[in-house]
């Protein structure tokens, strides 16, 4: 059963529960070691999670205010989760691993101008035995003996038209989503809401499964709608306490042995930034400035066939098809960084905003009349780390709990913007490879989902926050504990690399707690 | 695909109708016969005396008959009944509750595209209208319309119906069973 921790008993403290601190806290937990996850989110019920895209939007969303900069959409930069789980409840579940060669970017890619291009501080060999571990814990599709999914008819036509272009890499994905009952959950039934929270559990969150296995260890306390509002350290610069507000507005102070922070890439940095003190004037861990510096998402874009024949886009799992065929590196395109190429579907709501984001009119209408022809492929692109693309806090608002509220500011690299003409026009030609309609592109219509770099990790105090371990440079006891700590990011969907790096963290965290150190 | 699980679905649920059974089905929902000459002439057929039961509380009737005109103008389905096009004006009046600068946002608007067509909005052309929306597209009064038109319309069952989008699956077993894989147009 859950335990309960007084507030004065020093424990490791973990801020979030989503991929990287509900994994993280589970790890710990197994191990005999106390742990409070604090989680800015409610905890839903099973039985509020349902099918309806704009319904579950407003119970998971971070809709606290957020400032735009720069490229970024006016008002909502980004789509992370508040809600027990993070954006577990939002994923797609595509895990694809990250590539040798994308941890050592800089070596791969060279110098470029206006990057802070680094290789990791870790290489694929360090990390591929915590991917095997956590795709084992995730149970993702075309590893350890899992089937895959079998692939839904916007799959079909990815798959067809990649052919009939040449490409050969093409399969329904590796994905965290249970093809047949295992671990406790069920098996997909393609209701085709996986961005939605998933109704019958066949996608992996930690929602149902590391939150209540931690809660079943006795060592583990989850304290959900928790703000946390600072991180405060002794005479030693040592964190020892975190500051919050408790679901009841009231603030309270939880003692700490160590702290883990895993808020997503733009709340991390931002407590970070807000836990400032005479110590730490520019920010906890901030001695490089390189906190909120760096911000990375990928090159996202969308691409949208209308189809000779009907298609029912809306049915099946979303991301269970990938063309990999340009991920490599391959400087001939152009550009440097990888591509990959996955399905993905979308409500008529959503095509008749961004499909042309200006679009009206009878022509227009038309197009969405023919929704059930519609076939789509999102695409990803690695996107370089470049130092103005930053975190900061805003001078004049705060939140509702009187925190500044963040500002995020993203401008392009022109590689990217090679990246993503190259990427389109492949794209396009897979469906029209198959005698599309017409074909469409969404261009920067999408908030931010993958966020990365915010606290990132290096060989260099200088131009990093974190160690290999992911703990601050700066202070012995303070951990990064998600998509903050990469160093580039590569092609693929972060999860499964966030998943990986908690679980190498946490025997690091272990081993240092059986030390005495921690 | 089980046979049972078909026959089990209401019909709402089914796809691949026959036209002359879709045009059926569309009709029991409360859309208009497809391709019926009133709708395709002009962008709306309901009257200011229709409009004044609609018991708005920030719309008026000669408002609101502009904006479920503008709504059919910016999204136009012939298929789908005037009705559809009056929750839109029912969705912006219950925005105006919670913005109180909508009201004068709207007046405004309202202004601008009745002087840009001489006067009476409903009585001037398609071709009127669309070329006075064109005039105010760079607007806020233009991105909001479009905004909440979209989002009330293509949130709107029956709209989904005409599209082909299924909503809900959960409590039909998803897809798995029910033609998540059917595609038959592609060369094997």
């Amino acid at each position: 059963m859950s335990a309960s921790f007084s507030q004065e008993q020093s424990v490791v403290v973990v801020i979030g529960s989503g991929a990287g601190g509900g994994v993280l806290a589970n790890a710990l937990a197994q191990r005999g070691i106390d742990v409070v996850c604090l989680e800015a989110g409610r905890r839903l019920d099973m039985s509020e999670i349902v099918n309806d895209e704009a319904a579950m939007f407003g119970k998971f969303t971070w809709l606290d205010p957020r400032e735009s900069s720069g490229q970024t959409i006016p008002g909502f930069p980004a789509w992370t989760c508040k809600t027990v789980g993070g954006t577990t409840l939002h994923w797609t579940a595509s895990c694809p691993r990250m590539q040798a060669h994308e941890f050592k970017a800089r070596s791969t890619y060279g110098a470029i101008a206006d990057t802070t291009l680094e290789d990791w501080p870790l290489a694929f060999d360090d990390i591929a035995p915590y991917y095997s571990a956590a795709e084992q814990l995730m149970g993702v599709t075309g590893t350890h003996g899992i089937e895959r999914l079998p692939g839904n008819n916007n799959y079909k036509v990815l798959e067809a038209g990649a052919r009939k272009v040449g490409y050969r890499q093409i399969d329904t994905n590796n994905v965290a989503i249970n093809p047949t009952p295992r671990d406790g959950r069920g098996a997909c039934l393609q209701t085709g809401f996986c961005t939605s929270g998933c109704v019958v559990q066949a996608k992996w969150s930690t929602l149902y499964t590391e939150i209540p296995r931690a809660e079943q260890t006795g060592h583990f306390e989850l304290r959900p709608e928790c703000m946390v509002t600072r991180i405060a350290h002794d005479d030693s610069g040592r964190a020892n306490e975190v500051h919050y507000i408790d679901a009841g507005g009231t603030p309270q102070k939880q003692k700490a042995s160590a702290v883990c922070v895993a808020g997503n890439a733009i709340e991390t940095a931002r407590l970070l930034l807000n836990s400032s003190s005479d110590r730490f004037p520019t920010g906890l861990a901030n001695s490089s400035d390189q906190v909120g510096r760096n911000y990375m998402r990928h090159m996202i874009a969308g691409v949208v066939g209308r189809m000779p024949g009907e298609v029912n886009i809306h049915r099946g799992a979303h991301q269970a098809g990938i063309i990999k065929d340009e991920r490599g590196y391959n400087p001939d395109r152009g550009f440097v960084g990888g591509i990959l190429m996955l399905t993905v579907p979308f409500a008529p709501e959503i095509f008749a905003k961004f499909l042309q984001p200006n679009g009206w009119g009878p022509e227009y209408a038309d197009i969405l009349a023919h929704y059930n022809h519609l076939a789509a492929m999102l695409i990803h692109g690695e996107d370089l780390p470049q130092a103005s693309n930053r975190i900061t806090l805003h001078e004049q608002k705060v939140d509702g709990y009187g925190l500044p509220i963040p500002v995020v500011h993203y401008e392009e690299h022109p590689n990217t913007a090679k990246l993503r003409e190259y990427a389109l026009a492949r794209g396009r030609s897979v469906y029209e490879a198959l005698g599309a309609k017409d074909v469409y592109d969404m261009v920067n219509v999408f908030p931010a989902t993958h966020n990365m770099g915010t606290a990132r990790m290096g060989s260099d105090r200088k131009t990093s926050v974190c160690n290999r371990w992911g703990q601050t440079h700066d202070v012995d006891n303070l951990f990064v504990s998600d998509g903050s700590l990469f160093t580039s990011a590569g092609c693929e969907n972060p999860t499964l690399t966030i998943v990986a790096l908690a679980l190498r963290q946490a025997d690091h965290i272990a081993g240092r707690v059986g030390r005495g150190e921690l | 695909m089980k046979a049972d699980g078909v026959a089990s679905m209401p019909a709402a649920r089914r796809t691949n109708l026959e036209p002359e059974q879709r045009r059926e089905f569309l009709k029991l929902l409360g859309f208009a016969a497809a391709g019926s000459a009133a709708v395709l002439s002009h962008p709306l057929s309901l009257s200011a005396s229709e409009a004044d039961n609609w018991n708005l509380a920030g719309v008026d009737a000669e408002l609101g008959l502009m904006l479920a005109s503008i709504a059919r103008l910016l999204f136009p389905h012939p298929e789908l009944n005037d009705s559809v096009y009056v929750q839109v004006v029912r969705d912006i009046d219950a925005d105006m509750g919670q913005r109180p600068d909508l009201a004068k946002l709207l007046q405004n608007m309202a202004a601008t595209l009745e002087q840009q067509v001489g006067g009476d909005w409903l009585a001037a052309s398609v071709p009127e209208q669309v070329q006075a929306l064109k005039s105010i597209e760079g607007g806020e009064a233009f991105f909001y319309l479009r905004n909440r038109t979209i989002e009330s319309l293509y949130r709107n069952p029956l709209v989904w119906q005409l599209v082909g989008y299924e909503g809900s699956s959960i409590e039909y077993g998803g897809y798995i069973n029910r033609g998540f894989d059917d595609i038959d147009w592609l060369d094997s």
